[in-house]
């Protein structure tokens, strides 16, 4: 192990090894939370490029991401108080929703999409499937306000907030004084959102230099370059370009990214999602119709429906989708399951208290 | 029943008359406003009156549009920003960025007389505004999104969560004339990017051989009005029964290039304070 290797493991361990002592310390203080979350650090890993997140005008503090967390999992920021932020982001599925294709909100209703992870959001511009909304802090409004989510208006939340007994006394904390307004409010939020990173993976520690892959791995990862990196691109394993992947059209009024355009040629076009934690995420796809990964490949390999915005990358003169054999499958499996990050899916800094 | 006072009855010309008549007992001490002093400020008001054709706007009563189609508007408001003063001499005063977002909502009167402090004492000939939110303002970091322009307050209407835009302009209703089983019309005017579509306007009005002299002593109230009617009529024609609906769409292009002319000077008072 060279000194590199040693300094890489000892800048992004010691936060966690803190954490850890910090715990184990604590085991039986009454209040152990308090003294973890006093060290509550927006850190950028070794293996991230700069966040685009403008952390200078929201800095994340102990009590900003306290705060923002409680918001997360409350009920109240939506209309009879039934439905919370991780209601369908649920911290071990990568804050996705485990095993609905739909996400589902107030009264059962139904939406139109799978409710995407939320990691490593500080690293985006455009959020959702459709890349509608062009800001983190104005995120939750949508599924506050969105009629089959929580049906809330925003000024009921801050006022429901500002009459509730705990809230004031968070926001003065957090911000100093015990105004709650959207500011504040949205920039909790985002606090609690912007700390979900999840970097320990073991494809993080391999791009850190800190471990090796197995051979298998490497075998898998090499045919994911070839095969699959050209979308799922980098570190984030996403390009964050919209593009139809050839899945047949099962709910024409949901036209994707061309929502936002209104541009034909972004007709059922929908992000392309980071595969961190892929295994943990299922079902697949904007809609969530595919329910394993060996399926994904599938659709990949021979399930790719020609339509006029079909991604050129999924034509092939007369081919369509990607060529692939069983055992390249195989191997691209083996290589995604290196993507899977436990510290981040049970960090208890950030599951519900 | 509505709160708002009718003049029904009265011919628009004749009502001109007798507000001038008004405005010239009114200002009888204000004929010869002293030089102004450009290191001294006053303040002015921009009064916002809507109306439908020569009949002063009451939401829930029937009008008849261009295209011969009853309706009857329930709700009409709109951003003005940007605001910026033009004196007889050429010089402009422009309200700072962040104190010129207000939002003309019909149901509040308050909401219609924008008052603007601080404005250097001047003969002001133009006014010029922003109907809507620019690009700059829609994209405000959060914390600075208040006053009109809060979603969490009182611009909590005209907020497309889900593109993360500003309803510049919004008025609906119903009219009979509508084909559809949903006998409301919606027009919900927005889009501050240059794709799909930018439907942020100005317009300048100008106060003709009237200015506001703004002084220390004098606030002048300008009136503009804002005729609904022309939203219906102007570079295109609107039809209830072919189109009811104008939201985010590109169709949404034509009633903002009709509602930018929608504003015209009426008289300005130039009153000495109370």
């Amino acid at each position: 192990m060279n000194l590199q290797v040693i300094c890489n493991l000892l800048r992004n361990y010691i936060p966690i090894v803190l954490c850890s002592i910090l715990l184990l310390s604590c085991g039986n203080d009454d209040n152990p939370q308090t003294v973890t979350e006093d060290i509550v650090k927006f850190s950028v890993p070794s293996n991230f490029p700069a966040p685009l997140y403008n952390l200078s005008r929201n800095p994340v503090t102990p009590d900003g991401f306290i705060l923002g967390r409680t918001l997360f999992y409350d009920g109240i920021l939506s209309r009879d108080g039934s439905i919370s932020c991780g209601t369908c982001h649920q911290q071990f599925a990568a804050f996705a929703h485990s095993g609905h294709d739909l996400s589902h909100g107030i009264d059962d209703q139904l939406t139109l999409r799978n409710t995407p992870p939320v990691q490593n959001l500080a690293w985006q511009k455009e959020f959702f499937w459709d890349g509608g909304v062009t800001d983190l802090d104005l995120f939750p409004i949508n599924p506050i306000q969105a009629h089959n989510e929580m049906d809330e208006k925003l000024p009921n939340v801050l006022e429901k907030l500002r009459r509730s007994s705990k809230y004031p006394a968070l926001f003065k904390k957090a911000f100093g004084s015990d105004t709650i307004d959207t500011g504040r409010f949205l920039k909790a939020i985002a606090q609690f959102q912007l700390m979900c990173i999840s970097s320990n993976s073991k494809f993080d520690k391999y791009e850190r230099g800190e471990i090796s892959l197995s051979q298998e791995e490497m075998q898998g990862k090499s045919v994911f370059d070839s095969k699959c990196a050209s979308c799922h691109k980098g570190t984030f394993f996403t390009d964050l370009s919209y593009r139809n992947n050839g899945l047949s059209v099962k709910n024409a009024a949901d036209s994707g990214r061309s929502r936002v355009t209104l541009n034909k040629q972004d007709s059922y076009t929908f992000k392309v999602p980071s595969l961190r934690n892929i295994t943990s995420t299922d079902p697949y796809m904007h809609d969530g119709r595919i329910v394993t990964l060996e399926k994904v490949l599938d659709h990949y390999e021979k399930g790719v429906v020609d339509s006029p915005t079909l991604d050129p990358l999924l034509k092939n003169g007369p081919e369509r989708g990607i060529k692939l054999s069983s055992e390249e499958k195989r191997l691209i499996i083996v290589f995604l399951k290196t993507l899977s990050d436990e510290t981040f899916l049970k960090n208890k800094l950030l599951s519900e208290q | 029943m509505k709160k708002q006072s009718k003049k029904v009855g009265i011919p628009f010309s004749m009502a001109l008359t007798m507000l001038f008549s008004l405005m010239f007992a009114a200002c009888s001490d204000t004929h010869t406003p002293s030089t102004p002093n450009e290191s001294k400020t006053g303040d002015i008001v921009l009064e916002f009156d809507n109306v439908a054709g020569v009949d002063e706007l009451t939401l829930g009563k029937e009008y008849t549009n261009a295209a011969n189609e009853k309706f009857t508007p329930t709700m009409l408001k709109y951003y003005i920003t940007n605001i910026s003063l033009k004196t007889t001499t050429g010089t402009i005063y422009t309200v700072p960025k962040s104190s010129s977002y207000f939002l003309v909502d019909e149901e509040v009167k308050a909401s219609q007389k924008i008052m603007i402090g601080n404005v250097p004492e001047g003969d002001y000939t133009h006014v010029s505004f922003t109907i809507g939110v620019d690009s700059l303002s829609s994209t405000l970091p959060i914390e600075n999104r208040t006053g009109a322009l809060d979603m969490g307050g009182l611009g909590k209407t005209m907020f497309w969560d889900w593109i993360s835009g500003y309803i510049f302009f919004k008025m609906e209703g119903e009219s009979q004339a509508i084909t559809e089983v949903d006998k409301n019309f919606r027009f919900h005017i927005g889009g501050y990017r240059k794709e799909p579509f930018n439907n942020v306007k100005t317009n300048t009005i100008s106060l003709g051989s009237t200015p506001a002299t703004v002084r220390e002593a004098i606030k002048p109230e300008v009136h503009i009005i804002a005729d609904i009617m022309k939203v219906f009529s102007g570079a295109k024609s609107i039809s209830l029964a072919v189109n009811a609906s104008y939201m985010f769409s590109p169709n949404s292009v034509d009633i903002a290039n009709n509602y930018v002319n929608m504003f015209s000077f009426d008289h300005v008072h130039n009153d000495k304070h109370h």
